[in-house]
């Protein structure tokens, strides 16, 4: 077995079990509650909430992940992992079966259950991953580690004695003959099956396919009682080689789950709930691509891209999704964006730091030909509706924690403004955000500001000037046009039977086709 | 074993989705009629009635196969009746059925299908006897196939076998299965075995005694009475467990021999309501036919054509038409209002279909060629959505129509494309008209567009046939058609003049 850790982390750290994230003040502000929410929905049992409050902030680390996520991006191979992961989560629940019985064979036999969905999961995994054209630094050693584990004695031996109990217990037939007050349990003879007798008989009648036989289960999971214990002891009697095979088992392997297939099964969750979480948004034809990262270049651009989580929004209401295009070149480092309500500033705001946010998770994201910024820090100041009403305890407030901002921000910081001071006069407003736009110029960090105050374009070379329009031409629907034309009797006519398609010349084509 | 009276090679499949034609076809040859005298208010026999009606048959073969078989039963309606009767008992399903299924304990649903498929069981030898009686007489080859095949399957033996299982899945005897250990040590894979030959009831009594012992051939016995009632309870869970797996055999026995007995039913059905529709048109005066599938592919020729909803809607003789057109691929009728031309036009297209059904025909005598697939495109009164224009509809429709024809498929016109002024009407259907019939399909076309008809009367195009409503000299219509170039004006002017009394001479509406 080869030195592999994980497949989140280069450095070769163990994510730990114990790790508590905090989220990021700027979290709910750019959505990344809803986002994070929504991918980690339905894996509860993973912790996988501490896994997405970790930004990266080295080029490496994230290329680390976007390596693994590539690989992952392979239809059969999520399948192949989906199937693996799901058949571990089915051998945990029989583990727990397996626990919660009282009468020892029963629990004997869920603890077989589970080793056996184990062994049958861990070799299929170990066989789809040779099959399959991977290429990241991770998966490649995690799959050198589990083809190890697969041929060690160990392992070898599990499997050989889980498949060998298996087929003793299949041969466990039983004869019962049942009357109204006393049963008969004996070990069968070679009888026919009745069913398959009595069909046969009215076969000739069979016209169309007839719903197939089902094969019952009898639930025993629960405790059992007087009645089923007995019943499975004269089963025990006629079997009890087999019974003492059971209970052997269970001592020779008790604890059979390998720790790195463990860390595994979470770890790629981070994955694949992400994919998952971005697949019908692709489908919409929206892109989410894997960007280009730099701890050193501030240069910053992305094409077509939208805020994810609006979009997951307005796919479910079959809303069509506007997308927007970024661009930094050079020196420049701010966006300024003005125009009037209800244009999307907001959105674009966010989309900028979810993508820089998203990027330093190693994760695809929105927009094609992605470059982005790998942060050390990212701020957001977001006006909120309440702020509006409160007047100067406010404002102080403001400036407070714009205050503690400053006292740590460096040039490798990003800044989200949104409507700064709003509750304020505008003469204020313009001295305030003046002040905080010469030190984020100062910076020469990043910065994208929605505002209504345009003098701050011109406060620097690096600002960059956008404005929302209102596109009259957004949202309505396509119509015929409706031209003047010279009334001539047939045009009309024909020109409605063109339209349907039954002009002579074209009705014939129709039809010969 | 199968039923093959509709088709010599496939089940008559009364399932299948309504065709894409179907509802245009029902409103506009006025089909429920037809329906009705067929299947009255049975709503089993009118979905078969309606599903046959529509089979529209290409293959003279497969249309003479059904003419047969319907030869045989209009010359024998009681054994047709007998057979529908048996078909049905197994068939319509009894309130008691229905309410049983609420108070459903495992045991009582047993007793209720093991009830059923004894009944279904008797009904073979009756079934088997009425082959053996009519097996010499019927003459068409589906009929006696049918009784053939009835008297080898159903014979003493297999009649023996049947009653055997019947024995063995009696309830009061004990079950017999087998399982063995699945998840969870809990039983699995229940399999039921025939009964052994029983003990006697002394020695079962001693062992109860014995309550639990090891016995020769290792087999254990556990005896409820000796314990609680809890015991008692979980016995009788197990038994379920058995009575399950009985229930099973039973049910898709009983499924087997009802999917026998319910294609028997659906394909009788069909003939019982050819038999009764001919009985129909027979009291109300009016000729019946067999109808020879022609050897060309546009051939309509007849004599005393009629259309059968007019005669049972009026209960009593209506006039027929004779045509004659024989590889023309265009019909087109003309002349006065209310002169019959719509009639002519429905009496072809329900022909068409019965023909094509392997029914009798509407007619004295009928020669006709199958087509591919019969289309409607008929002036609808009123646009009930008004969100496109009359004309506009009208095309969409013709297009949708044109979607799903083939070559040899046969389309009905009736005052298409009148919702312009005449020229521009007449314009369309004749581009319409022109492309249809040199694609290899057939046109008939009812029209008072003067424009339209004289054209193509012009024209002299091969294969055209023109039909008239005449105007007799006294202005009473005969109702007949005659064959003849189409005249210049409609007759609305009679019309008006009975509706207004004459006041049309006297120059203006009255009032």
């Amino acid at each position: 077995m080869t030195g592999h850790r994980s497949i989140l982390f280069l450095d070769s750290r163990r994510t730990d079990d114990t790790e508590t994230g905090e989220r990021p003040d700027y979290f709910v502000d750019l959505n990344l509650d809803q986002i994070v929410a929504a991918v980690i929905a339905g894996h509860d049992d993973y912790g996988l909430e501490p896994l997405f409050l970790r930004p990266l902030h080295s080029a490496d680390a994230v290329v680390y992940r976007q390596e693994v996520a590539r690989d992952l991006e392979d239809a059969t191979l999520f399948a192949r992992i989906a199937a693996f992961t799901d058949a571990i989560t089915a051998m945990r629940s029989e583990l727990a079966l397996s626990a919660k019985m009282r009468h020892a064979p029963q629990s004997q036999r869920w603890h077989l259950k589970a080793a056996e969905t184990y062994v049958d999961a861990v070799t299929r995994l170990s066989g789809d991953l040779m099959e399959a054209s991977i290429a990241s630094r991770g998966m490649l050693s995690f799959r050198d580690h589990l083809g190890g584990y697969v041929s060690s004695p160990a392992f070898l031996e599990l499997r050989g004695d889980v498949h060998a109990l298996l087929e003793t217990l299949a041969g466990t037939r039983y004869r019962m003959e049942v009357g109204g007050e006393s049963i008969r349990v004996g070990r069968p003879e070679a009888e026919t099956d009745y069913t398959v007798d009595v069909l046969a008989t009215f076969e000739r009648f069979r016209q169309g396919d007839v719903v197939g036989k089902v094969h019952r289960t009898r639930e025993r999971s629960e405790q059992m009682g007087e009645f089923s214990m007995r019943m499975l002891r004269f089963v025990a009697r006629l079997y009890p080689d087999t019974f003492a095979s059971l209970a052997a088992f269970l001592a020779s392997h008790r604890a059979f789950l390998d720790p790195t297939v463990a860390d595994f099964d979470r770890e790629v969750h981070f994955y694949t709930s992400y994919l998952a979480y971005v697949a019908p948004v692709r489908e919409a034809g929206l892109a989410v691509t894997y960007p280009a990262v730099s701890a050193a270049s501030k240069r910053v651009g992305a094409t077509r891209s939208f805020d994810l989580a609006l979009a997951q929004k307005l796919l479910g209401d079959g809303v069509p999704i506007v997308c927007n295009d970024i661009s930094l070149k050079g020196k420049e480092r701010i966006l300024v964006v003005t125009g009037p309500n209800q244009g999307g500033k907001t959105t674009f705001a966010r989309m900028f730091g979810q993508l820089h946010y998203l990027a330093s998770l190693g994760l695809p994201v929105p927009g094609e030909d992605v470059r982005l910024f790998l942060f050390d820090h990212m701020y957001s100041h977001f006006e909120k509706e309440e702020d509006l009403v409160e007047g100067n305890g406010k404002l102080e407030d403001e400036l407070v924690r714009l205050r503690d901002v400053f006292a740590e921000a460096t040039p490798s910081s990003i800044f989200i403004l949104n409507e700064m001071f709003t509750s304020t006069t505008v003469e204020d407003a313009v001295f305030l955000g003046t002040e905080v736009f010469q030190r984020i110029i100062a910076l020469d960090a990043l910065c994208v500001c929605v505002t209504f105050i345009d003098e701050f374009v011109a406060l620097s070379p690096t600002a960059v000037s956008m404005m929302s329009g209102v596109d009259e031409d957004a949202g309505a629907r396509r119509t015929f046009s409706i031209v003047r034309r010279p009334a001539d009797g047939l045009a009309y006519a024909l020109g409605i039977a063109e339209k349907h398609r039954l002009g002579y010349v074209t009705l014939k084509n129709r039809l010969t086709s | 074993m199968k039923v093959f009276l509709m088709y010599r090679d496939k089940d008559f499949d009364r399932d299948t989705p309504p065709g894409w034609t179907e509802p245009e076809l029902m409103e506009d040859l006025e089909l429920a009629t037809l329906v009705a005298a067929m299947a009255g208010d049975d709503e089993f026999l009118q979905g078969v009635a309606r599903r046959g009606l529509l089979s529209e048959l290409g293959d003279p073969a497969a249309i003479l196969y059904r003419q047969d078989v319907l030869r045989d039963f209009l010359a024998r309606p009681e054994l047709l009746a007998d057979l529908y009767a048996i078909a049905s008992e197994a068939t319509v399903a009894k309130p008691w059925q229905y309410l049983s299924r609420l108070f459903r304990s495992p045991e009582s649903t047993l007793f209720r299908s093991t009830q059923s498929l004894k009944k279904y069981v008797t009904l073979l030898p009756t079934l088997r006897q009425l082959a053996e009686q009519h097996v010499e007489g019927v003459q068409s080859e589906g009929l006696s196939r049918l009784f053939r095949v009835l008297i080898a399957e159903l014979d003493d033996a297999y009649l023996a076998e049947v009653d055997q299982h019947l024995r063995n899945l009696d309830l009061r005897k004990a079950v017999h299965m087998s399982a063995s250990l699945g998840d969870g040590l809990a039983d699995t894979d229940f399999v039921l075995h025939p009964p052994r030959a029983s003990k006697s009831r002394w020695f079962e009594w001693i062992e109860w005694l014995d309550g639990l012992r090891v016995r020769g051939d290792r087999s254990y016995i556990y005896s409820a009475r000796s314990h609680n009632d809890r015991g008692l309870r979980d016995l009788a869970d197990l038994r379920e467990e058995g009575i399950a797996l009985v229930s099973e055999a039973v049910d898709q026995a009983s499924e087997h021999l009802l999917s026998f007995l319910q294609i028997l039913r659906a394909e009788l059905g069909f003939y019982v309501g050819c038999v009764a529709l001919r009985d129909a048109l027979v009291t109300t005066g009016n000729p019946t036919c067999f109808p020879i599938p022609a050897a060309g592919d546009a051939t309509l020729a007849c004599r005393g054509l009629y259309d059968p909803c007019l005669a049972l809607t009026t209960g009593r003789a209506v006039v027929g038409n004779d045509v004659e057109a024989r590889d023309a691929r265009l019909i087109v009728v003309t002349g006065a209002n209310q002169g019959g031309k719509s009639t002519f036009l429905r009496s072809v297209g329900v022909a068409q279909l019965m023909a094509q059904a392997g029914m009798f025909a509407p007619a004295d005598a009928l020669e006709v060629s199958p087509c591919s697939g019969l289309f409607t495109h008929f002036r609808r009164e009123e646009d009930a959505t008004m969100t496109s224009g009359k004309l506009d509809e009208e095309c969409t429709r013709m297009s949708a129509i044109v979607d799903h024809l083939t070559p040899g498929a046969l389309v009905l016109f009736n005052e298409s494309f009148a919702a312009t002024n005449e020229r521009e009407g007449s314009h369309v259907s004749r581009e319409v008209v022109l492309a249809l019939i040199e694609s290899g399909l057939r046109v008939v076309y009812v029209t008072h567009l003067y424009d339209l008809a004289h054209g193509l009367y012009r024209d002299r195009l091969p294969g055209t046939v023109f039909l008239r409503a005449p105007r007799n000299d006294d202005g009473t219509r005969s109702f007949r058609l005659v064959e003849g170039a189409p005249l210049p004006t409609s007759f609305g002017r009679d019309v008006y003049e009975r509706v207004f009394g004459g006041a049309a001479d006297k120059g203006g509406p009255a009032g």
